[in-house]
């Protein structure tokens, strides 16, 4: 059943699907990345940018963002309109992904008007690229535990910065990060000495190394601070509520909360697309979809996609919603999203049979290895921006209001 | 087929929360552990009282047409009370007697309507399905192999029903027989009601009524004949996805109503000086109890939305769909519950043993999810 649609919104969405269609830029000779944590050379980036900056250009992101920031002032229905059609003509992803859906409803939420007419309308345009300074080394999931430094010279204003951020997607490329840094080692509790800074990355001092991942490929990176020096400006807040900011941030990132400017971030796979590559599986000598097991499989999956989907539409509404449970199904969203990708791509490499194991440029892999290459990638939905375990410990506390666990 | 890749849109009227407010307050305080524990050990199973006040608040004719004695609303409300008779683990003939109700509706016989559908919704008279035979344990509509037989002014019944809901609570039984090789439904009235022989079965699920009956040499006129042929055919699809959604309610209520036990318990008991609910081993898999509880709502509330009855389409796939996910979170949930208690789980005194038995009941009647599976493997894959 479709939703109800206003004939202004129907318009509109007939409108953005025509001018997708007729915009998305054709198909480059290199593969692009199934998301924005794998842009992994400038091919690729050269080739997002242009598409993200072609799109806010046409009014099409950050819609609902103020007007006097670059946004478009409209109702949330029409960016919501605009992400759907994306995935509807599959367009290539957004690439300043941080800066449009975490650091620009951050600075829209946290910031002052200054930092807002210096940043939003440069994220929206993908001039300058965002990245996102939060874990370290030896602090991935405990987060509050980061000890790079920022020491305030008492002279200058200037912060100090020393230590090293890991995980960084698209540090080489970003302009700014958003960063988590301790300002007072010697606070009342570890959260209370954190500080939030709105980084400059290209300041003496900071240097980004690529790291090579599972996949083969390069996509992140690890950051280094050796006495970087950063303006006294690039301090968010105040001195000390880093955490509270951090955690604000958190919730746009996994989707808890609205507010981001829109746009894919990730090339959205369907089980449809499981199920086109499964007509071409052979197992055993047989169609993989007459083999019993992986037909009651699929339909699973078609389930649970079906299910996600319709859980998003419940969630906005708070009269379909369990009472006990009212922030459940927002809480979910990351740990629903990630598990569900790794599972569709497990699949799609299962039904491969033998060929499952080839891999990417085996000219004979089936869809190029594609879904080989996505299993390994989607580690990274259940690693990153908080693992999957440490997903079920916020809901075990928050919604199922169960002691904390540790 | 492809499955619909349009938004998705689910009911969500302002009757529907009144009623559900309503409801939940109702079968609160109606159903408590110690009332629901004192129904199982009864005959019948209900409470007549309660069951009139059911009556008089209008539940018995909810999704039935004002015009028929009923409250004229839909099947998303339906769905709703369902689920909350789930949630609170609530015994009485309700499903036994909405399905009744709705087939003698579906069967569009006009004297049947007139004889039964006021009598349904007021309380005086309670009726049954009996669909589903122990010789195929089948759970398709149409695996019939029951038979009425002409016979001058009246058929002869032979074969024998299993599972038949409410059985000894019901003034009259609507049963699935083969004429001439083809479907047809027959409603028997009080007077052959009360005559048939019925086997009460013993169910797992100690809070439910069923009998198994044989129909050998059951005389019924011909005016019994409430839809025959394609009719029926039609008739006993609706009903299969209908009861496909309502149990799926059931279930997720049970399921919800499992997961507050189990979390009461985790946040106070302790075990090597802390609450069991901190240590992972615990709260996870409650975690992925509640991901599953989650998709069934989901999943169950666009089924009563889009619920048409007919087989093929999105109707039939929505149910079905709701069927599967759902008796796998009731499933979990009631192990989580045994197992979260620990060596009070395993006690018949402890409550949790309740989710589990009703979630089993509504996993095992009318297909469980393998089935279900299979069968949308057929609409979705073929």
């Amino acid at each position: 059943m479709q939703k109800i649609e206003s004939p202004e919104l129907k318009e509109f969405r007939a409108e953005v699907n025509k001018w997708l269609t007729e915009n998305k830029p054709a198909k480059p000779s290199f593969p692009l990345p199934q998301s924005f944590t794998e842009v992994g050379n400038n091919d690729q980036f050269e080739y997002l940018k242009a598409w993200q900056n072609k799109v806010y250009e046409a009014g099409y992101l950050g819609m609902a963002w103020p007007v006097e920031y670059g946004g478009r002032g409209k109702p949330q229905e029409y960016q919501d309109i605009v992400n759907e059609e994306m995935l509807n003509v599959r367009t290539p992803l957004m690439v300043n992904a941080v800066g449009l859906s975490w650091a620009g409803p951050t600075i829209m939420k946290h910031g002052t008007e200054e930092q807002k007419q210096k940043y939003i309308k440069p994220i929206l345009t993908a001039d300058e690229i965002w990245c996102q300074g939060f874990s370290e080394p030896g602090h991935g999931s405990d987060l509050g535990n980061v000890q790079t430094k920022a020491v305030r010279d008492p002279e200058t204003g200037e912060y100090v910065l020393n230590g090293s951020k890991i995980w960084t997607t698209l540090a080489e490329q970003a302009e700014h990060m958003i960063l988590l840094a301790r300002t007072d080692p010697d606070a009342s509790n570890k959260y209370a000495g954190l500080s939030f800074f709105l980084s400059p990355m290209h300041a003496k001092g900071v240097e980004a190394k690529p790291i090579y991942k599972i996949s083969k490929e390069y996509g992140f990176c690890q950051t280094f601070f050796d006495d970087a020096r950063i303006p006294a400006e690039s301090l968010m807040g105040e001195e000390g509520h880093g955490w509270m900011i951090a955690m604000s941030v958190l919730t746009f990132e996994r989707g808890v909360t609205g507010g981001q400017a829109g746009g894919n971030l990730f090339e959205i796979t369907t089980v449809r697309d499981v199920h086109d590559t499964a007509v071409d599986c052979v197992r055993d000598g047989k169609p993989a979809l007459e083999d019993p097991i992986l037909r009651d499989e699929l339909v699973d999956l078609y389930i649970s996609e079906r299910a996600t989907r319709l859980s998003k539409y419940r969630g906005e509404h708070s009269a379909l919603l369990v009472p006990e449970r009212m922030h459940g199904l927002g809480l979910a969203n990351k740990l629903v999203g990630s598990e569900g990708r790794q599972g569709l791509n497990a699949f799609a490499v299962r039904l491969q049979g033998n060929q499952a194991q080839l891999y990417m440029d085996d000219e004979n892999a089936i869809n190029g290895g594609l879904w080989q290459h996505g299993q390994l990638a989607s580690f990274a939905g259940s690693i990153g921006g908080g693992t999957s375990e440490v997903q079920r410990n916020i809901i075990a506390e928050r919604v199922l209001n169960l002691p904390k666990s540790r | 087929m492809n499955l619909s890749e349009a938004p998705l849109h689910i009911d969500c009227s302002e009757e529907l929360g009144l009623l559900t407010e309503a409801a939940t307050n109702y079968l609160r305080d109606k159903s408590t552990f110690e009332e629901m524990r004192k129904l199982a050990d009864t005959e019948s199973g209900y409470d007549t009282e309660t069951w009139q006040e059911l009556a008089d608040m209008g539940w018995l004719g909810l999704a039935v047409p004002e015009e028929f004695g009923g409250s004229g609303l839909g099947i998303s409300e339906l769905t709703k009370i369902c689920e909350l008779m789930g949630r609170f683990l609530f015994s009485s003939p309700f499903l036994a007697n909405t399905l009744a109700t709705q087939v003698i509706l579906q069967s569009k016989s006009e004297n049947h309507i007139q004889d039964w559908v006021s009598d349904l919704c007021s309380g005086s008279k309670i009726a049954t399905l009996a669909l589903t035979e122990p010789n195929n344990d089948s759970w398709e509509p149409t695996a019939i192999s029951c038979t009425a037989t002409k016979n001058g002014d009246s058929y002869t019944l032979s074969g024998t029903k299993n599972f038949v809901l409410d059985g000894q609570n019901a003034d009259s039984i609507i049963g699935s027989f083969l004429i001439d090789g083809k479907p047809a439904l027959i409603m028997l009235d009080a007077v052959i009601t009360s005559s048939l022989s019925q086997l009460p079965e013993k169910l797992v699920n100690h809070a439910r009524r069923s009998t198994r009956i044989n129909f050998d040499g059951v005389q019924v006129p011909t005016s019994a004949v409430l839809a025959a042929g394609d009719d029926a055919v039609r008739v006993l699809q609706y009903i299969f996805s209908l009861t496909y959604i309502l149990l799926s309610a059931d279930m997720a209520g049970t399921a919800n109503g499992g997961m507050e036990l189990t979390l009461e318990y985790a946040r106070v008991r302790e075990q090597f000086g802390k609450h069991i609910g901190s240590y992972q081993a615990i709260s996870h898999p409650l975690v992925n109890a509640m991901l599953l509880i989650e998709d069934s709502l989901s999943l169950i509330y666009y089924a009563a939305t889009v619920f048409d009855g007919t087989w093929g389409g999105e109707s039939e796939i929505a149910s079905r769909m709701a069927k599967s996910r759902s008796a796998e979170a009731a499933d979990l949930i009631g192990r989580r519950a045994i197992q979260s208690h620990g060596g009070m789980g395993f006690t018949w005194e402890c409550h949790a043993h309740l989710f589990l038995k009703r979630a089993q009941w509504g996993q095992f009647a009318y297909g469980d999810p393998v089935h279900q599976r299979r069968h949308l493997a057929a609409l979705i894959i073929d």
